[in-house]
């Protein structure tokens, strides 16, 4: 079969290191929906504590820098999707990982980018994944998470 | 008041409907319960009766029956 004649959804377009690249197949992919105000009352219930169960040091450092406070739980309500949706990915495989284990930091132009460590590394590489692709959006106290694992 | 029940008065403080809940009762499927929900349980729990939940562990429980398996194991460690 000639590359043209696959179909869309078998070729991922993307950038490595400034190069554009296509990576054949889409391997996994999983969504997740957040309401950011829910993850603000857990927060008012609890305390720091859930914060800290949820997400890295660096996660919450770069969250605390925004100078809007709605900015900072929208922010945290789309990491906290994206490790759901990787989550998802992942247990599609019966693979269960921490939340810490799943970090999701900026590039340099502020797209978000996943890390992964321990249990939810092990698991990418055993399930063969070379990447996981993340995009993140909010809007209407919402906060939407898809990751496409090729 | 036995694990079981302190486990469900847990659960209704969150505004979990536990009504007609067994040990084979589902935590997602029957409770309709959302990761948001499992996080604050877990957090409610660990609290309640001061047991360090792992959250890798927890998140493979399913069942009500499962849970309380769990807090007891860790009761009885912590006892030890």
């Amino acid at each position: 079969m000639h590359d043209h004649q696959r179909a869309a959804s078998d070729l991922v377009f993307g950038l490595v290191n400034g190069t554009p690249t296509v990576t054949e197949g889409i391997r996994a992919l999983g969504i997740d929906l957040v309401e950011v105000r829910r993850l603000w009352a857990l927060e008012q219930r609890w305390g720091e504590q859930v914060l800290t169960r949820l997400f890295t040091e660096q996660e919450l450092c770069i969250c605390r820098k925004a100078s809007s406070g709605s900015y900072r739980w929208q922010s945290l309500a789309g990491r906290f999707g994206a490790k759901e949706a990787t989550k998802k990915v992942l247990a599609a495989h019966g693979e269960v990982v921490r939340w810490q284990d799943v970090e999701v930091l900026n590039g340099c132009h502020g797209e978000p980018l996943l890390r992964l460590y321990r249990q939810a590394n092990e698991a990418c590489e055993r399930l063969g994944y070379q990447r996981l692709l993340l995009s993140i959006s909010h809007d209407g106290g919402l906060a939407i998470a898809i990751v496409v694992a090729v | 008041m036995n694990v079981y029940d302190q486990t469900i008065n847990v659960l209704s403080e969150l505004h979990i409907d536990t009504l007609g809940a067994t040990i084979k009762t589902r935590l997602k499927e029957d409770l309709d319960m959302d990761s948001t929900e499992l996080i604050e349980m877990a957090v409610a729990l660990e609290k309640h009766f001061s047991i360090p939940i792992d959250d890798t562990a927890f998140l493979r429980l399913s069942t009500l029956g499962d849970i309380i398996q769990y807090i007891e194991s860790s009761l009885e460690s912590t006892t030890v």
